[in-house]
Order: structure tokens, then C-alpha cells, then sequence
């Protein structure tokens, strides 16, 4: 029987594959694309590894690296398949598996998961008007255009201010887009400082922050859309609205981890929308570990590997039948939107690192970890946070010791 | 005199950064660290960007092949790399890092290619 | 003794407009102008209503309306251009590929005529019957006398042996119509204290007994008190009975559509997409001549299914007898997860009801998905499928007390369809008045998709009336092809399936589950836009509304068809548009 089955070939699957084998385990990869890296093979700006491998690698260079990296150590890997469904049996868990080789059924003792978001579409907006054609996914555009060469219009608005969003604008400008106008309903964008500079001042691309898309025009295909400026709730300006022209609306809404089956079988965290999981990326389900993405929206995929490096060692802990602890719960607390992990229940003698996502903008930041009566069990400091950038801190379990719960905050000045 | 603003990407608080070029010297305003100041002398008196756009493939499994600038070119620049591109045809297999324009638009850079493609 | 001009001329005297009207064969033209689009269908219901009238032709005109002559321009040109080109000879000519015209179809498929089917669009079902919530009414909601009730009641009984002829699927899930302390509240003053819950109780549900009895519709029950929630655990705590009626079914109504088609086509109906009536080419008061876009269509019969247009068919033919009124209903889907919550077709009555419409509900889909819906909202434009901000609001408020712990926020989508009603709001079939071989089938509205196998079968009846010789086809298959899905079917099945085509185990659409092998078959059958292959398939029809998906199912469609990526439609219009740096492959 295998030892780890990782369902997912991108960035965050292959590392956690990879940190397996090299530990010597008997690991595999189901990918249901027909080549691994997931979506880095889109990504073909630069911007990723600084932190694994110092250096400014573009999407595909990256997943190249991991990619070779799993072919020298033999992994075995099953492209174009798609895991169904997974199902518990005595001490170990069934994979099954639709290929086009066939269905089978994979026995495999744990099973690491990192299936990845899925992108947030105008229904989930309440986006009104027609549904034609030229109504777009940031990412699916990414792909039309680096993939295929193809460009879905000639003249588009960008519906949200994140770094996809702003990405996909460059891509657009690059290759030839007529014109580009972003609008979202923040005060300024929402993504990094970089990706601001780098996307959309350096070629001046308009944009228009506090503004929203209330509806699309058009029958068969976009014809444009009407504007409106809206106030710091978010509500429509009275008489702010505004028809504009164009023939594409490219939705860059954000991310949603893409749990699909996986919801029904383990516990999920509201904030996150992804699975709940502890200090090693372990669901609640013994040996069902989740990481990257599909856990929480990771800004940069540095972070989200890291996740994967910490999983394998809790691999370890599990096919080594170290049993779990009574958890420490963690929650986010005041001025933090979501917290990962959700709870500490193992033993070990590394910090646990923490990933959390500022709800607020501030310079010289205090983020405290508390008891359930409000003590301060510890403090980190950050010269600037903001939203739209996750923070890492490394807790020592020396901190944690003998509590039930905890909460991690954004102290108030 | 040259006055220009750029926003500092060194850290997640992006100080606007206002930058003023004289004679043979720079002044930086608006940065909350030495970083942001040397960031933003880089930026005004030469900044530079990675490039990264695709070319025709043929033989492969698909159309485009990603490539992108060997090194960072000037930021005034990039467009015409973009252009110098345009019509550009490569055929499978090709290797990640393998030249497929040397000096584009005489930048002194090459223009390689991001990733392995197999024939299809 | 009033006549029927009499009678319109008081109806319209009401009106502060200087309106007119002519009278002919008891089709009543008005004319004249008013302030606002309620206001021109007010007065074309109301002159519908009244005794004796057959038809409302409403000419009235907005006021400050512009007049937009570019379609009729463009109409006459295409119309000059293409009157000379026979494409063919056909017995029968259908205008109008929706469910209607596709049961008519396969109808006539039976006998030993020459048929053909005309419609604009690139696909069958693209009009309103694929934006309705797939219901086959039982046929307890139509006025007893109207030609709908007995469509319905007789359409609802085909659908089990169309279901098992056709492969589509069918669900006879039955209807489940709370009555609650809100049902009755408009006469709440009449009906004081204990009486109120007496009648709620006692009297009501044996009236809508009664009233599907009289009807002709079978097995009605009332259950009350902790009975009701047997029926449906999850419906409002405040429920003090319901009717519940079983014949009610519900289907894709598209996937309906499209097997009425193909198996049509296979038993020898030509179908024509993309074809559009320009124009008639007559001979005294007989149509000899179908005129479309793609040439002439010379024909003995025509028959004007056409939907939301057919009054526009019906006026090019020299027959106009009604006119359209558009009416658009509203519907949110929620993810397949929700089907637990309701295991009927689930509605609260609300009295007084609106006598055009019936109140919507929650109703399952066949895939387990939960329709909430539809409105009904005039609106000028026929084309008029947009959905805003308050309508989604307005249906959520509307009846989130049927089903008070529904979780809202698994709402995936929303869409709208446009009924395409008459001003006596009843089925137009009958031949028309001024031009002999023409048969209307028109003004199909709700129950439309419960009655149309009984719509074909009853138009083609009149067809023989008006003298169409009906030899019965040696050789006609009754049943289609059926398609396969891997959702459908059970992992062995499946693993053997792929055995046989690998491509069966490539999954395209992760969130329903679609394998390529189901895209390629719907592109053999004939879907050749996005949107065709979606309404065949599912895909795209899941958590994530096609942001996975689209390019690979275009892909796909591109490899099949031979149509490059950049050229592909999604329904009328492309999805893309041109060439990274301009630079084609």
C-alpha cells in the first residue's frame, strides 16, 4: 500500500510530494491537468521563489524547479486524473481515481490534499444584468491569453483592485488590449505595493478606486456596463452611475479555496472557507492533510510551499502513529481576519508558524497572542501591516503550553 | 530638475515616494526607511523591469511558449521589447533558459524561454 | 344585444387616452397612444378579457417612443435577397425551435411527410424554453374552460412514456402547496378569530381539491398538522396543511427539447438552424413560400411556433391576430447541495393570486439543484433577460418563508426567461384567419412545457382538419439515442465505459462531473456553441459557473468542430476576440 498519496500537482502538491520522497516515504501525485504546476504555468511573470530559492523566478521557471526536482526522485505521478471521491477504510483510505486509463482505486495510509482555489465569479456578487458573452474569470483570461494566445476582447473593465486582478491588466496591456479601465469599490487597490507599481502605474493603466459594476449591457455580447461610485459601506452613490463602453468584463473577485466534496467530510473554517487545520496542515480527519491554497488564499506561493514543508513533517508524525494531543484552539481575534492554523494538538519542538490576514492598515503593528481572559501571552511586531499582505509569525510552544484556547490579534494603539 | 513618483515596493507599506533628480544628486521624500530611499534613487535615475510575454510555437502541444527578459531592461524600454517580439516563431522541443532573441531591441539583453517544451 | 365593438369601445372609454379600434372576424385592432408600457398591456388585458374576443392586436403607441425601423429594414432587404432561392419542397414548414416546435417535430416525424423546422437561432431550445424552472405542472392552476388546462392535464400524462422513449430524465416528485396563517391574509377582516384557522385549515385546501378535481387532475391529498412535515420536514413550523398533488414532474427543459429534436431529425425532420423568416411568398391567401435568410422554403402547410415572435410570423404572413406581450420571470438556482431541503415541488398559496401567473416556488431539478422563482414582470423588450440587484432580492425576501433554514448563501447563479404571452393569455392554436394553410401555435406560456407533447399532438389534429393527409411512417423509432453521463452512471459502469473510450475518463468539469467523452457526443449531435454543449451537458453548471471549464470545453468544441479557438460562439455571439500582438497561429 502506499505511504502518501498528494492529490494536486501545483506548486504547493509537488513540494509537499517532494518533501516526502525525499524522507524517503513511497509518495504520488494525481494531477487531473495533463502536466503538473498548476496554475504557475500561467503565471509567466516573474515575482516568485525569492523566498525558497532567492531568486525572481517567473510562474513556470518556479514549477519547473519542483517539477525536475520530482523527477529525479522517481515520484510516481498520474496526470489527467481526477480523485472522485475519497473513502475511509481500516487504518488506511481509498483514493478513487477517473482516468483516462481507467477507474481505479488507490490505497494509500495518508493523503495530502492541495487542490487550490477556485476564483469567485459575478453571481456571488449579486452582479446584475445579462449573462453574454465576454464575461470572464482574471484567471481564465491568464490562462486564454498565455496558454493559447487569444485574447477574449478588444476593450475591457477590470472588475476588483487585488494582484490578480492588476496582473491579468498588464498581461492585457502587453498584448495589445484596445483600452483597460480597473474599477473596485476599496479606497485604493488592494493587492501589493508592487504589483501597483508594477501593473498598473508603470504603463498607466485608469482606474477607478470606490467604483463598482452594477450591471452588464449587452445581449449576445458585452456591450458595456454601467458604473457606479459607491461610499465607504460600499452602497451606491445616488445619481453616481454611469454608462461605459466596452466588450469585456474580466472578474478579478478574489479567491475561494475549492473544497467541492472534500466540505462534506471534514471540518471547514468559515473565515478561511477553507478546511480547519492544525500546527501540520492536518485536517480534522486523522492523515488528511490539506496545504496551500486550498487552506487559506496565499499572496505569495513561497508561503504556500512552506505550508507543504511543514505538512510533510507532519506526515511523518502521523504514518509514525504519534497520536494527537487535546488541541489548542486558536481563533482570530480583534483586527485579524483569518488565522491558520486553527489548532496546535501535536508534539513537537518547533515553533508553530502562524499565517494571518490583517483586517486593518497600520504602521508599527503589535500582533498579540492572548489567553481566553485577554492576558497577553505574547507579542511580535511588524513595521507595517495591511490587508492585502498574509503575515507570518513563529509562536513558541513554550507560549501555548497548558491553555485551551487562543487568540491572535492586532493590538489597538 | 526632475521630479518624479514611484511607490516603494520594499515593504508591504508602499510609501509614495517623491523623488527629485538635480545635478548629479537625489533627493528622496516620503519613505519611512533608508531602503525606501535607495528604492526610490534605483527607481528615479534607472529603473528597470523584467519583461515576460510569449511567442508562437509550433510543434508543440500548445500555441505559445512564455519567455521573458534574461535580465531586467530599462522600464522605458519595455514596450519596444514587447514589439521586437511581434511575429516572432519558434518550433519545439525547446529548453528552459535557451536563448530565442539575442540583444531584443538592442538592450543588450536575450530574450529565453521560461519553461521546457516538448514536440508534441 | 352589445356587440363585441360595443363592448370594446366601454373598456377603452375607462382609459384618459384617445384610443381606437377596429373589429375583424374577432380580432380587435387598437391603436392610439399612451404614457407608459403598464399602461398599453392594462389595456390589451383588458380588452382580452372580454367576451368574444379572439385575439388583441395592440398597435397603441408610446408616447415619445422612437421608431426603430433598422430591423424592418434590414428584414426587407434580406427578404429581396434571398426570395428567389428555393432551398426546397416541404409538406410541412415549422417557424420556431423551442420545446413546442420540437414536440410538433417529432410529431409529424410519425407520418409520411416531407417536414422541416426553422430557427434563427444556432441552437434548438434557445429561446424561452431554456430559461423556465422545468416544471410539469399538474394542471390544477389553468381556469377550468381554457385550452391550457387541457393541454396540461393531457401533457403531464404523456411525459412518463415521452421520458422512457426520449432517455430524458424525469422526475414525478409531486407538488406539496403549504397553506399557512399567511394565505389568506388579505381576508383576514371577513374572517375573524378561530375562523380564520378554520378555513385555512378545513376549507381552503378542499377548494384547490376541488378545484384539480374539476380539472381532471388525479390523487390530490391534504394532509394537516404533523403530517405536513412528514411530507417535508423543512417547510415553515407555521404550516397548518397542505395539498399535495402528485403528477407533478419536473425536466430540463432544454435536455426535453433537444431529444423532441434529435429524435425528430432521425426519423427523417430536417432541422435548420440558424434560419430566420424574413418574409412570406403568397399566392391569394395561401403561403406557398417559407422566406428566410438562407433561401425559400416552399411549403403546402406552415405552422408559427415561434415563440416570443410569433406575432411578428403571423403579421409578415398576412395573419396578425395577436399581439406579444413579453413577460419576464426571474429564477435563482442553488447548488445541489440545497436538494435536501425540499423533496416536492414546494409552494406556499398566497390568495389572492395574480390571475396571469402562478406564485412560483421551490422547486428541485432533476440534478438536485433548488430553483427559487419565477416573477412575473411585464417589460417592453422580448429580449429583455436581465436580472438586477432587487429582483434577486425581491425572490429571496419572497420565499425564504417556505423553507425558513434554506441556506441562502449557496445560491450559485440567477437567470431570466420571457414568457411570450397573449392578451387573452390563453393558448393560441388554431388555424388562422386570413391565410389558409397556416396553423398558429402561439401565446405558449406556463403550463407551455407541461403541454407540449399535448400541444403537438392537438396541432397536428387541426393540421389534419385543415386537410394535411396523415399516412402513418412505416419505420418510425419512437426512441433516441440515449446519452450517457458519467454523474449518471456507477464507477464500474464507468471504468467500462472507458475501456471502450478513454476520453469517457478525462474529466473536464470537475463540479458536476462531466467527462470529455459527453462533450464530443453533444458536438455529434449538433451543438456547436458553447452554450449548446453546456445545455447538453452540465458543464459549467456547477460551484464554480464555468470559471474552470470554459476554456476546456472550448478547446474541445474547437478541436471538434474545426472552428479555431478565437471564432468559437458562445450562443449568437463570440467569446473571444483576436490574437495575442495580433498574431494568429
Amino acid at each position: 500500500m502506499r505511504e502518501v498519496t498528494v492529490i494536486g500537482g501545483g506548486p504547493s502538491g509537488l513540494a509537499a510530494a517532494v518533501g516526502l520522497a525525499e524522507k524517503g516515504y513511497d509518495v504520488a501525485v494525481v494531477e487531473v491537468m495533463g502536466e503538473l504546476g498548476g496554475m504557475l504555468t500561467q503565471c509567466i511573470h516573474d515575482g516568485f521563489g525569492t523566498k525558497v530559492f532567492g531568486e525572481a523566478l517567473s510562474g513556470p521557471e518556479f514549477s519547473e524547479r519542483l517539477v525536475k526536482k520530482a523527477r529525479s526522485l522517481g515520484l510516481k505521478v498520474f496526470l489527467n486524473t481526477y480523485v472522485k471521491e475519497v473513502r475511509a477504510g481500516e487504518g488506511f483510505k481509498e483514493v478513487v481515481a477517473v482516468s483516462p486509463g481507467g477507474v481505479q482505486r488507490l490505497q494509500t495510509r495518508a493523503i495530502v490534499y492541495a487542490i487550490g482555489c477556485r476564483e469567485r465569479n459575478g453571481f456571488e456578487i449579486r452582479l446584475g444584468g445579462t449573462r453574454p458573452a465576454g464575461v470572464y474569470t482574471a484567471g481564465m483570461v491568464q490562462r486564454l491569453m498565455n496558454l493559447y494566445g487569444v485574447m477574449p476582447g478588444r476593450r475591457i473593465v477590470i472588475m476588483g483592485g487585488g494582484d490578480v486582478g492588476m496582473i491579468v491588466a498588464r498581461h492585457l496591456y502587453l498584448e495589445g488590449a484596445e483600452s483597460i479601465l480597473i474599477v473596485f469599490p476599496e479606497a485604493g487597490f488592494t493587492g501589493l505595493p508592487r504589483n501597483v507599481q508594477q501593473c498598473v502605474l508603470d504603463f498607466g493603466i485608469p482606474f477607478r478606486p470606490r467604483t463598482v459594476v452594477r450591471r452588464i449591457l449587452g445581449r449576445e455580447r458585452v456591450r458595456g456596463v454601467v458604473l457606479s461610485r459607491v461610499d465607504e459601506k460600499w452602497n451606491p452613490v445616488e445619481g453616481a452611475e454611469e454608462h461605459y463602453a466596452c466588450d469585456t468584463v474580466v472578474l478579478a473577485l478574489g479567491l475561494v479555496p475549492y473544497a467541492g466534496e472534500l466540505r462534506l467530510v471534514v471540518n471547514m473554517d468559515p473565515a478561511t472557507r477553507g478546511p480547519e487545520v492544525n500546527e501540520f496542515f492536518e485536517t480534522s480527519v486523522e492523515g488528511v492533510f490539506a496545504v496551500g491554497n486550498l487552506v487559506q488564499v496565499f499572496d505569495y506561493v513561497d508561503d504556500a510551499v512552506e505550508t507543504a514543508h511543514i505538512a510533510a513533517r507532519g506526515v511523518e508524525k502521523y504514518l509514525n502513529g504519534e497520536p494527537r494531543k487535546n488541541p489548542v484552539r486558536l481563533s482570530p481575534g480583534r483586527n485579524v481576519k483569518t488565522l491558520t492554523p486553527q489548532r496546535v494538538e501535536r508534539v513537537d519542538e518547533e515553533d508553530v508558524v502562524m499565517f494571518l490576514r490583517p483586517a486593518v492598515e497600520k504602521a508599527n503593528a503589535r500582533i498579540e497572542l492572548r489567553d481566553r481572559e485577554g492576558r497577553v501571552l505574547g507579542g511580535f511586531f511588524k513595521r507595517y501591516v495591511r490587508p492585502s499582505t498574509l503575515e507570518r509569525i513563529e509562536v513558541p510552544r513554550s507560549m501555548l503550553s497548558n491553555l485551551r484556547e487562543a487568540v491572535v490579534e492586532i493590538a489597538e494603539d | 530638475m526632475r521630479k518624479t513618483e514611484v511607490l516603494c515596493t520594499r515593504c508591504p507599506r508602499g510609501c509614495l515616494l517623491r523623488v527629485t533628480v538635480g545635478n548629479g544628486d537625489v533627493t528622496v521624500e516620503g519613505n519611512e526607511c533608508p531602503v525606501g530611499e535607495k528604492h526610490g534613487a534605483e527607481e528615479a535615475l534607472n529603473p528597470v523591469r523584467t519583461v515576460s510575454t510569449t511567442v508562437r510555437i509550433l510543434g508543440a502541444r500548445l500555441p505559445r511558449l512564455p519567455v521573458r527578459t534574461s535580465q531586467p531592461v530599462s522600464k522605458s524600454r519595455m514596450m519596444e521589447v514587447v514589439a521586437a517580439l511581434r511575429g516572432t516563431v519558434v518550433e519545439a522541443p525547446v529548453k528552459a533558459g535557451q536563448v530565442i532573441l539575442k540583444n531584443v531591441a538592442g538592450t543588450g539583453v536575450d530574450i529565453v524561454a521560461e519553461r521546457d517544451v516538448e514536440m508534441a | 344585444m352589445f356587440s363585441l365593438g360595443s363592448r370594446v369601445a366601454r373598456v377603452l372609454k375607462k382609459y384618459p387616452y384617445s384610443l381606437s379600434f377596429t373589429v375583424r372576424d374577432g380580432v380587435v385592432f387598437l391603436s392610439g397612444e399612451v404614457g407608459s408600457h403598464e399602461e398599453w398591456v392594462e389595456i390589451g388585458l383588458s380588452v382580452g378579457r372580454i367576451r368574444g374576443v379572439e385575439g388583441v392586436v395592440n398597435k397603441i403607441r408610446l408616447k415619445g417612443s422612437p421608431r426603430n425601423d433598422e430591423k424592418e429594414e434590414w428584414r426587407k432587404r434580406v427578404f429581396e435577397e434571398n426570395k428567389k432561392t428555393v432551398v426546397g419542397e416541404y409538406d410541412v414548414v415549422i417557424i420556431g425551435g423551442g420545446v413546442v416546435g420540437a414536440a410538433l417535430a417529432r410529431e409529424l416525424s410519425k407520418y409520411e411527410l416531407k417536414t422541416v423546422l426553422l430557427e434563427k437561432s444556432p441552437d434548438i431550445a434557445a429561446g424561452t424554453t431554456k430559461a423556465n424552472n422545468g416544471m410539469i405542472h399538474a394542471g390544477v392552476e389553468p381556469p377550468r374552460g381554457s385550452l391550457k388546462r387541457r393541454l396540461n392535464v393531457r401533457g403531464n400524462a404523456m411525459y412518463g412514456r415521452l421520458a422512457e422513449e426520449l432517455g430524458f430524465k424525469l422526475n414525478r416528485l409531486g407538488s406539496v402547496w403549504l397553506v399557512t396563517p399567511r394565505t389568506l391574509t388579505s381576508y383576514r377582516r371577513y374572517l375573524p378569530g378561530p375562523l380564520y384557522t378554520l378555513v385555512l385549515k378545513h376549507v381552503l385546501p378542499r377548494v384547490v381539491k376541488i378545484k384539480g378535481l374539476l380539472n381532471g387532475v388525479r390523487g390530490i391529498r391534504i394532509v394537516r398538522g404533523r403530517r405536513v412535515f412528514e411530507l417535508e420536514p423543512f417547510a415553515a413550523k407555521d404550516a397548518v396543511a397542505a395539498v399535495y398533488i402528485p403528477p407533478t414532474a419536473v425536466v430540463d427543459p432544454y435536455e426535453v427539447a433537444v431529444a423532441l429534436a434529435e429524435n425528430a431529425e432521425e426519423n427523417g425532420v430536417e432541422i435548420r438552424l440558424e434560419t430566420m423568416v424574413v418574409g412570406f411568398i403568397k399566392e391569394g391567401d395561401v403561403a406557398t413560400g417559407v422566406v428566410t435568410d438562407r433561401g425559400v422554403f416552399l411549403c403546402r402547410y406552415v405552422v408559427n411556433a415561434a415563440g416570443l415572435y410569433a406575432d411578428e410570423v403571423a403579421a409578415l404572413a398576412g395573419s396578425e391576430e395577436y399581439t406579444i406581450h413579453p413577460r419576464k420571470g426571474v429564477l435563482l438556482v442553488f447548488h445541489r447541495d440545497t436538494g435536501v431541503f425540499t423533496r416536492h415541488c414546494l409552494a406556499e398559496i398566497i390568495l389572492p393570486q395574480d390571475p396571469y401567473t402562478k406564485g412560483g416556488g421551490i422547486n428541485p431539478t432533476v440534478h438536485g439543484n433548488v430553483l427559487w422563482g419565477p416573477t412575473a414582470v411585464e417589460v417592453p423588450d422580448k429580449d429583455d433577460t436581465s436580472v438586477t440587484r432587487e429582483e434577486i432580492e425581491h425572490v429571496l425576501n419572497k420565499y425564504s418563508g417556505i423553507v425558513p433554514g434554506f441556506p441562502r448563501d449557496r445560491l450559485i447563479r440567477y437567470f431570466a426567461g420571457v414568457r411570450a404571452a397573449t392578451f387573452t393569455e390563453d393558448f393560441v392554436i388554431r388555424p388562422a384567419k386570413w391565410v389558409r394553410n397556416l396553423l398558429h401555435v402561439a401565446g405558449i406560456q406556463s403550463p407551455g412545457l407541461a403541454a407540449s407533447p399535448a400541444i403537438a399532438e392537438y396541432a397536428v389534429e387541426k393540421l389534419r382538419e385543415m386537410g394535411l393527409r396523415l399516412k402513418p411512417k412505416k419505420g418510425f423509432n419512437p426512441r433516441r439515442r440515449p446519452m450517457p453521463t458519467a454523474a449518471g452512471m456507477s464507477l464500474e459502469e464507468l471504468g467500462e465505459k472507458i475501456r471502450m473510450d478513454p476520453a469517457w475518463g478525462r474529466i473536464v468539469c470537475t463540479c458536476e462531473f462531466v467527462s470529455e467523452a459527453e462533450i464530443v457526443e453533444a458536438v455529434r449531435r449538433g451543438a456547436r456553441t458553447l452554450d449548446a454543449v453546456k445545455r447538453r451537458t452540465r458543464v459549467g453548471m456547477g460551484e464554480c459557473q464555468g470559471s474552470f471549464c470554459t476554456l476546456e470545453i472550448a478547446l474541445i468544441l474547437s478541436r471538434e468542430t474545426g472552428v479555431p479557438l478565437n471564432m468559437l460562439l458562445k450562443e449568437e455571439d463570440r467569446l473571444f476576440n483576436g490574437y495575442v500582438r495580433g498574431e494568429q497561429p
